[in-house]
């Protein structure tokens, strides 16, 4: 991996791996130090890219793994596996209700959401990212949606409620 | 009702910060800790009108081990035709094995499980095998490769124009494996 590549590819998917931490965390310190750990391991990588598609999903999966490493070391206060872990996630800077609503579900399902909604990814390629089935993915997706559905009509609600 | 756009506007303002991660990246490149990987490919054959280059890494079936390994073969024979050998790469990844030729990304994993082996002809014509068990066949344009770094005896074979190469420095040959480095050796 030269620089140049390194320095491209950083820029290019730096804020995406942010995204998927933050999802995956709920924290923003600890989305940056993941983010910051796998900057440093694309930059040691001698894998070979076949396109920046290759290095997008590269660095997705990556990411992926060191959140559960995160969440599995010992002297973190909680050690859920990522598919549990249902920690408070801080409130999104610009306060937006439905990125508020998303942050308030458990990290499996928020990763799910952010990976099919905003990422553009299918639901073979998200069970691939995540190492689970295409069947669990969609049914995340589908309970999901309910409790976004449920989140903001509550929400919407509240608003009219005089 | 959830309404991805709204969401999708919130993300897309979701970021490291542009200092943030200009910084990330310096303290990147500062690092001492960047790995040197031992780069293969010992040959103890002498180049002349050919090189060949293949990758190959080990492939097994289920229980994968996330191995590359590149090597390259040179071989030496004044009156060889100019032999032209298609670059390909395998490599394992998340229990998937994949197989790199022209630039195209194959997942091989489906194929070898229900036929046990897979197939394919590059752009140039040349055809390439490979089966469950790790074996990778190359032929076509004049040359044939097959190897099994993985074997326990780790043998390949070469030949050329339909004839295996015999006698001196060209014949068969035994791929082994050192600390990450592949060597290939005339088989005694």
């Amino acid at each position: 991996m030269t620089a140049e590549m390194f320095e491209r590819l950083a820029r290019a998917y730096g804020d995406n791996l942010f995204r998927v931490a933050y999802h995956a965390l709920g924290r923003r310190a600890d989305a940056e130090d993941v983010s910051q750990t796998v900057l440093l391991k694309l930059y040691q990588t001698d894998k070979p890219f076949v396109s920046d598609d290759h290095a997008k999903h590269w660095l997705l999966r990556v990411t992926v793994n060191e959140c559960r490493r995160l969440l599995r070391a010992p002297w973190r206060t909680r050690t859920l596996p990522l598919e549990d872990h249902d920690g408070p996630a801080d409130a999104p800077d610009d306060h937006s209700d439905v990125l508020s609503a998303v942050m308030a579900l458990e990290a499996k399902y928020r990763l799910c959401v952010y990976l099919y909604y905003y990422e553009g990814y299918s639901v073979k390629e998200i069970a691939k990212a995540l190492g689970t089935k295409e069947s669990t993915v969609q049914t995340r997706l589908a309970r999901a949606r309910e409790k976004l559905r449920q989140a903001l009509s509550g929400e919407e609600e509240a608003k009219d409620y005089v | 009702m959830f309404d991805p756009k709204p969401y999708r506007e919130a993300c897309a303002r979701l970021t490291l910060g542009t200092e943030k991660l200009e910084e990330m990246i310096a303290m990147t490149e500062n690092t001492n800790t960047k790995k040197h990987l031992s780069r293969p490919i010992k040959t103890v054959l002498i180049a002349a009108a050919c090189v060949a280059a293949l990758c190959v890494t080990a492939m097994a079936a289920p229980a994968i081990q996330s191995f590359f390994t590149t090597y390259t073969v040179t071989m030496k024979d004044g009156d060889s035709p100019n032999i032209v050998a298609p670059v390909i790469q395998t490599y394992n990844e998340d229990g998937h094995n994949y197989l790199v030729v022209d630039d195209e990304t194959i997942d091989l994993t489906d194929a070898l499980e229900k036929d046990e082996f897979f197939k394919t002809t590059t752009k140039d014509g040349a055809e390439i095998h490979v089966n469950k068990d790790g074996w990778v066949s190359v032929s076509g344009n004049g040359i044939d490769y097959t190897f099994n770094p993985t074997a326990d005896d780790k043998e390949g074979s070469f030949s050329v124009d339909g004839e295996e190469l015999t006698g001196g420095e060209i014949g068969s040959y035994i791929v082994t494996e050192q600390n990450g480095e592949m060597e290939v050796t005339p088989a005694e």
